[in-house]
């Protein structure tokens, strides 16, 4: 019974991650149609971000640890959407609905940004103080304060986003730019203006998930790469540009590693989550959730 | 005979034996999209030899029908025969190499290959030998008017020889049947009289049937032997031109549909 | 002179060159980057065959990486002689992405974009976890036979130039015609009475087959092969190649095959970051010349080389 607990604690505070992650990429695929590979950048810049401001600010500023994260958190916020407004603008703006094009630019944008963060922070992993230094225990099975922060933080995100989505007049937009841009473009909305909002969310929604992570796991340069994969993975599974999907996909493919990383290990998770793939696309290629494509 | 009708009991060449020449039987076809029925309990017959006419106000179903025909799209319900054979649930690929094909409204050529490419790769299934495959592109550019444009890029065609090469793609294949979905969409008036005369002899040269999806009344009543009518994705009337054309029913669907 | 009778004439000429440059140099390091050179064209070529449909095959890495560990286990565990070996590399990669391409080719676009992607990355993370291949370490020991070896560059730059000749002249016939069409409009290839969806997984098994064999001809030249080598990277490099020479002729791929590599050593030599360099280069390709540099050249030389480049998505 223990053993169930944890497995489906550990699912769930790995699906939040996955969860924001996933929901970045399939925002900006719905609005954009374009395949983000630099997202995971995105997320790394955020983690590194909170390495390098958060220890100056505790130990040279003498904040408490939660002031110091918290300036972090912003400053790791600034950085990013700083980015995501450069990149997009002088980037992703010519290649909007290319999908080749834009994929080149955005592994282009890997290796150039990846690159730098090796040239600029070295390749050592940081560490930073966790915020809540408490174990909590739950018939038996344990979760770190922090980690558990991270699930409420993300579960909290998801519901302003799918308030923003399906309650604000930008929601409207999001939508209906991603279901039809010629005819959304008809009805007066300004796609390149909505495309870059819907870039922003996607960007914003990586560094929360970085700036989140980096207090439970070592900071390297390459740790958002880390999370691309099965970030596709759910994403082709939920169906690329669906939200709900990138939830339940976030969770089940959180579940399938957990357990499978238990009783098994790590690398034999993810072949059977491209096994699941496989399944999924011969009995339904548009994803659980997609709409159809004909 | 008479106890089939009755029965009302689908019957797989009922239509053959009845009529001899049926095609195209459809028997109360229905396509919905999601809560949205496009299509219900439409049933018809066509005839070979015959250029049928499809005609409905905006939305009356008239794209669901030859999508469902054509196998693009799986019917909801109903029933489908081509040459006496169901082809109800067939694929697209598979209802196409049965002889029964169509041609594009939107996107209806590879436009960034040359004229000859285009008439070309539909010869492909149908003829082996290259020498074949070029007499055939020859004489269909030969029917359709485009001989002097062979190596032009497709794309780069005026409107007009555009909607030519789109019929002729779907020729080049010798159909046993030629749908044609809105072939004469931004024709100018010498055009749409080529068009007509086009369709003519391919049904009297060739011996080719040909269902036509149509927007332009005038060119429908003038060249179709018989018109079918759809209205909210339902048959509203069925008969020779003049027939349909004095109908009330058909008069008030328009009409309402012009105020 | 891009098209043509005198474009193939020029290429053989070149690849003529090529062999002659690894018989008579006396210098394994220039022997060897022209043996890269070839490795990386024929990757370019391959991805650049399934684009014809329209598709972007992240798995052209993956079938690489297949030749090559096929050859790699045909030799070091099995003792196959050299000749079969070869032979399995493009069969087995075949075989292979002829499954792949049944499941996957359902999907277009991003989809088959990111199962491609997924596809490469499970298929290293097999060969991590199979001590029997010898897990993340990889095979060691490759060799081609004895007798071969004064001439072993020369024969695979041989059988990779040849390879792309194939893969050339395929796009050139009427098969190639029906990719192009699928990439056009399936829906209308489709409607006259083509099989669309064998027509796609040809395309992906012709392709795997010959880039099979470059994998295999690369684990023989190289001796030694690692899951590490055959990450999705590859075929990312590939499309650089493809998108700096430009993707509208055959002769794009090659073109940037030779320029990066060649760039790519010297940046090595200066002991630069090179994930910086080839990240610029790639940015910068994208956003100055979107039609690569044969489709450069072709406008230059304006209306004569009208087939080259002429594509804008």
């Amino acid at each position: 019974m223990t053993l169930y607990i944890q497995l489906l604690l550990n699912t769930l505070q790995i699906g939040s991650v996955y969860m924001l992650f996933a929901l970045g990429l399939t925002l900006i695929f719905g609005v954009m149609k374009v395949v983000n590979f630099a997202h995971g950048t995105f997320f790394t810049a955020a983690a590194l971000a909170i390495a390098t401001v958060m220890p100056p600010a505790m130990y040279q500023l003498g904040l408490p640890v939660w002031a110091a994260y918290l300036i972090a958190f912003v400053a790791a916020l600034a950085v990013v959407a700083a980015i995501g407004i450069v990149v997009y603008q002088f980037g992703f703006q010519k290649f909007l609905r290319d999908l080749i094009g834009s994929f080149i630019l955005s592994i282009g944008l890997v290796l150039f940004l990846n690159g730098s963060y090796l040239a600029i922070f070295g390749g050592a992993p940081q560490k930073v103080p966790p915020l809540i230094d408490v174990n909590l225990s739950i018939f038996g099975a344990y979760i770190t304060g922090q980690r558990l922060l991270l699930v409420l933080v993300a579960v909290g995100v998801t519901v302003g986003l799918y308030w923003l989505i399906q309650k604000t007049k930008l929601g409207l937009s999001l939508r209906a730019v991603a279901e039809d841009q010629e005819a959304a473009m008809l009805q007066g909305i300004q796609y390149r203006r909505v495309a870059l909002y819907g870039f922003l969310i996607g960007t914003v929604l990586a560094a929360i998930a970085g700036a989140m992570m980096a207090p439970v796991h070592a900071i390297t340069t390459v740790i958002g790469d880390e999370f691309l994969i099965k970030a596709f993975i759910i994403i082709i599974v939920g169906g690329l540009g669906s939200v709900g999907g990138a939830i339940i996909g976030a969770f089940l493919i959180a579940f399938i590693e957990s357990v499978g990383g238990y009783y098994f290990d790590n690398s034999t998770a993810t072949i059977a989550m491209f096994v699941l793939v496989m399944v999924v696309l011969l009995l339904r290629p548009q994803g659980i959730m997609g709409h159809a494509e004909r | 005979m008479t106890s089939d009708i009755q029965t009302h009991e689908p019957h797989e060449d009922y239509a053959l034996r009845e009529r001899g020449d049926v095609i195209l039987r459809a028997e109360k076809l229905e396509r919905r999209f999601g809560g949205l029925v496009a299509v219900a309990d439409f049933s018809f017959e066509m005839y070979k030899g015959e250029i049928l006419g499809l005609i409905g106000p905006n939305g009356a179903g008239k794209s669901t029908t030859f999508n469902v025909v054509s196998g693009f799209y799986k019917p909801s319900g109903g029933r489908l025969w081509f040459c006496g054979e169901e082809i109800t649930g067939k694929s697209a690929l598979q209802i196409s190499r049965m002889g029964l094909v169509r041609t594009f409204q939107h996107e209806s050529l590879l436009a960034e290959m040359s004229v000859e490419d285009n008439i070309l790769v539909a010869t492909a299934h149908h003829l082996r030998s290259h020498a074949d495959r070029m007499a055939r592109v020859r004489e269909t550019a030969e029917l359709t008017g485009l001989s002097g444009y062979l190596h032009e890029k497709a794309g780069n065609l005026p409107h007009g020889r555009q909607r030519m090469l789109s019929i002729a793609i779907a020729l080049a294949t010798r159909p046993t049947l030629l749908c044609l979905d809105e072939p004469l969409t931004g024709l100018q008036g010498q055009e749409v009289k080529t068009a007509l005369d086009l369709f003519e002899m391919i049904r009297s040269e060739l011996g080719i049937s040909i269902l036509l999806v149509e927007h332009n009344m005038r060119a429908v009543m003038r060249i179709c032997d018989r018109i079918l009518v759809l209205n909210y994705g339902r048959l509203l009337a069925e008969g020779k031109p003049e027939e349909v054309s004095r109908n009330e029913a058909v008069i008030e669907a328009y009409l309402g549909k012009q105020k | 002179m891009l098209n043509g009778k005198a474009g193939l004439a020029l290429c053989i000429l070149a690849g003529l060159g090529a062999i002659a440059f690894t018989l008579f140099v006396d210098s394994p390091y220039y022997v060897q980057v022209v043996v890269w050179i070839f490795t990386n064209a024929l990757l370019a070529a391959s991805l650049r065959f399934v684009l014809l449909i329209g598709e972007l095959n992240i798995a052209t890495a993956a079938f690489f990486g297949i030749g090559a560990y096929t050859v790699g286990i045909a030799t070091t565990i099995y003792d196959w002689p050299f000749l079969v070996a070869i032979v399995a590399a493009p069969l087995v990669a075949a075989a292979v992405s002829a499954l792949f391409g049944w499941i996957t080719l359902k999907t277009k676009g991003p989809y088959f974009l990111l199962i491609s992607f997924a596809f490469t990355e499970v298929v290293r993370l097999v060969y991590s976890k199979s001590n029997a291949i010898g897990g993340n370490s990889g095979l060691v020991g490759i060799f081609p036979p004895m007798a071969l070896d004064p001439w072993f560059p020369a024969l695979v730059v041989t059988i990779m130039g040849a390879t792309l000749l194939v893969l050339f002249w395929i796009e050139k016939t009427n098969l190639g015609r029906l990719f192009k069409a699928i990439e056009n409009n399936e829906d209308i290839v489709r409607s006259v009475g083509l099989n669309v969806t064998w027509l796609k997984v040809l395309c992906v098994i012709i392709a795997s087959a010959a880039v099979g064999l470059g994998g295999g001809l690369h684990a023989y030249a190289n001796s030694v092969i690692t899951p590490g080598d055959f990450t999705f990277f590859v075929a990312v490099l590939a499309l650089a190649y493809v998108k700096i020479g430009g993707e509208g002729h055959a002769l794009g791929p090659i073109v940037g095959a030779v320029l990066l590599t060649v760039a790519g050593q010297w940046v090595a030599g200066l002991g630069m970051q090179e994930n910086i360099f080839y990240g610029a280069i790639i940015i910068g390709a994208i956003l100055l010349m979107p039609q690569g540099l044969v489709g450069i050249a072709s406008r230059l030389a304006g209306g004569m080389f009208r087939q080259g480049g002429e594509k804008t998505r």
